[in-house]
């Protein structure tokens, strides 16, 4: 057991008084090392359970273990250093800093560390390289294409080398050839460095990478395996 | 990198949104600086028009009648002399300089004078008006602050650097007032009789308009022998700094002089304590207003940056960035705005004083240095007071909304 989610719900209050029950009674597991997909159609809970999985949300009711730690108790300085040392976030819109350079971006993360600025520019550089962009480390992310920055993005999300990355639709906004690519990547993640991914996505070509598929309907989980 | 070096970033990729966020409190602190500046200089002007009136303390013996300031020497029961010795020796700052006096009525032919007996060189600098009178002697040494050099260099018309005294006054000389000249027909080397004494006229005063037109001044000692109380005085004035005054100078003087009755004219000192007053009021109300329109402006300029960047909060909340951190950060950027803010605010301010100084208030200002670390400091504390709502909102900000609504 590695991260485990139960009996979770999640609800919220809209302004006009009407609750919507994003989850309902969810469990699940997750061992180390998978790949794991969620689908689902629109409204059906998947970011929300990702969410939740990565210490951005909290859980309406239920409980969350990393390793057997409860999340679903802990205070924000302890959720902060959850997601700062465990989890790597990589979003359809590829949540980039506008005004910092492919380089400065993935040493966001490693700021929160304590170290010099020499050590962050080789972490930054070494991964840069890594997901293909030795030649656009000094680029803003205006000045790279959709499919350069989502690989900025992935660089970013290894900064602190967490044990996990979350992926919301990261090929939501991308082209079939460069959603391969960075699939691709994202399963050489799995494979060779044994990171467990958790990736929400419509796509059924993208569902297929995973090798532990959630499906959500109506905030139920329907099927696992 | 570090939370300084993103905070950096971000203000100076925003850099046109950041100058009109600015202008607010650069102008706060310049109005302030401006204000201070002039009434600085204002005040410093004020102290020496008011120091050029002249003798402003009188020292009385116990039961003197002080009804009228120009009078109550007359007729005054007397102290002894060497009270004035006292006041030499001990460390008083701000007394400038001291006239011993003996008053007494006397009657010349059917007409009742004032004869005052005067040391000559204290009694002249004690008197402005005849400054300009043409009396021969050395320039005075004034003690109170500004010195005249520091005067001339700001520009102030002080009267002390005219004034002269006369060297010596003989025993069987005298000056006679005015319409004390004209009601007994003297004239400048003529003689007059005074209590069987003759006295050569040494010279017929100009008119001042006081009640000094109606005297006749001649030696102390003279007038001491004359009337048969040697080695006494009525009452001894004193030209003292109104600043020094209006701190404090004249409880110290008692404690010297315990047995005497010691008074001011109250309008002199007044003046200065209400101008200083003024002055400090509208440095307040300034103060207040920056305050309120700085604190207010900021804010509303932090407000609108953590609303466009929440986005980009959200993303810094996503990578592990606490809410104490986000917050850090929106104070640290507020201390940078503040800081720049006071530098911006006290360069223009102290240049609106020394261009706009001569020109409103006929004064000369010039840069005060304290003004600056202060300038500093309260652009800070109005930039971070401002700031602390917008931050906090900041550190609330929930990265998962941000995330589903991108």
């Amino acid at each position: 057991m590695y991260l485990q989610v139960k009996n979770i719900t999640k609800q919220y209050h809209h302004h006009n008084g009407t609750v919507i029950n994003a989850l309902s009674d969810v469990s699940v597991t997750i061992e180390k090392g998978r790949f794991v997909t969620i689908t689902g159609s629109s409204g059906s809970g998947k970011s929300t359970l990702l969410f939740i999985l990565g210490g951005l949300l909290r859980p309406s009711s239920g409980s969350i273990f990393f390793n057997e730690q409860p999340l679903h108790s802990a205070g924000d300085n302890a959720l902060s250093a959850f997601r700062q040392k465990h989890i790597g976030y990589v979003m359809q819109s590829f949540s980039l800093i506008p005004y910092l350079t492919a380089e400065e971006n993935v040493m966001v993360p490693l700021s929160l560390l304590q170290k010099d600025k020499k050590t962050q520019m080789e972490i930054a550089r070494e991964l840069l390289t890594t997901v293909g962009l030795s030649d656009r480390m000094q680029h803003y992310p205006k000045e790279l294409s959709a499919g350069q920055q989502q690989r900025v993005a992935i660089a970013r999300a290894l900064a602190n080398n967490p044990s996990v990355i979350l992926a919301d639709e990261p090929t939501g906004n991308l082209d079939p050839s460069l959603a391969s690519e960075i699939l691709t990547l994202l399963k050489e993640l799995n494979t060779k460095n044994g990171i467990t991914i958790i990736m929400v996505t419509h796509s059924p070509e993208a569902a297929k990478y995973g090798n532990v598929k959630i499906h959500l309907k109506d905030g139920c989980v329907t099927k696992t395996n | 990198m570090n939370l300084f070096n993103l905070v950096l970033l971000e203000l100076w990729h925003r850099k046109s949104r950041l100058i009109s966020g600015l202008m607010a409190i650069i102008f706060g602190i310049a109005v302030i600086v401006g204000i201070r500046s002039v009434a600085t200089f204002s005040e410093k002007a004020v102290a020496v028009k008011l120091d050029n009136l002249g003798a402003n303390i009188l020292v009385l013996p116990q039961g003197a009648s002080t009804d009228d300031y120009y009078t109550a020497d007359i007729d005054a029961p007397t102290f002894p002399e060497n009270y004035v010795e006292r006041i030499v020796t001990s460390d008083l700052s701000g007394v400038d300089n001291l006239s011993p006096k003996l008053s007494r009525r006397v009657k010349i032919g059917e007409e009742s004078f004032v004869l005052t007996g005067i040391l000559p060189a204290n009694e002249i600098t004690a008197k402005p008006l005849w400054q300009t009178s043409g009396l021969m002697g050395a320039e005075l040494k004034a003690s109170c602050a500004p010195s005249n050099t520091a005067n001339q260099s700001l520009g102030y018309k002080d009267e002390r650097l005219q004034r002269k005294t006369i060297d010596s006054l003989a025993a069987v000389d005298c000056y006679v007032g005015f319409i004390a000249a004209k009601k007994l027909s003297v004239v400048e080397g003529g003689k007059i009789s005074i209590e069987n004494k003759e006295f050569n006229v040494a010279k017929v005063l100009p008119e001042t308009g006081t009640i000094d037109d109606g005297r006749i001044f001649a030696h102390l000692h003279t007038v001491q022998k004359l009337l048969g109380i040697e080695n006494q005085i009525s009452a001894i004035e004193i030209m003292g700094c109104c600043n020094a005054i209006s701190e404090g100078l004249l409880s110290k003087m008692r404690n010297i002089l315990p047995d005497t009755r010691i008074t001011t004219i109250g309008q002199i000192v007044s003046t200065q304590l209400e101008t200083n007053k003024m002055m400090n009021q509208i440095s307040l109300i300034f103060l207040i207003i920056i305050l309120l329109v700085g604190g207010i402006s900021i804010g509303n300029y932090m407000w609108a940056n953590v609303n466009e960047r929440k986005k980009e909060i959200g993303i810094y909340r996503m990578v592990g960035f606490s809410q104490s951190k986000i917050y850090s950060m929106l104070l640290i950027k507020s201390v940078i705005l503040g800081f720049f803010g006071g530098i911006l605010g006290y360069i223009i301010g102290t240049f609106a004083g020394i261009i706009l100084g001569p020109q409103l208030a006929g004064i000369i200002v010039q840069p005060i240095a304290v003004l600056f670390p202060f300038s500093i400091l309260l652009s800070i504390i109005i930039s971070v007071i401002g700031s602390l709502i917008p931050a906090y909102q900041a550190s609330r900000i929930e990265p998962y909304s941000i995330m589903q609504e991108s």
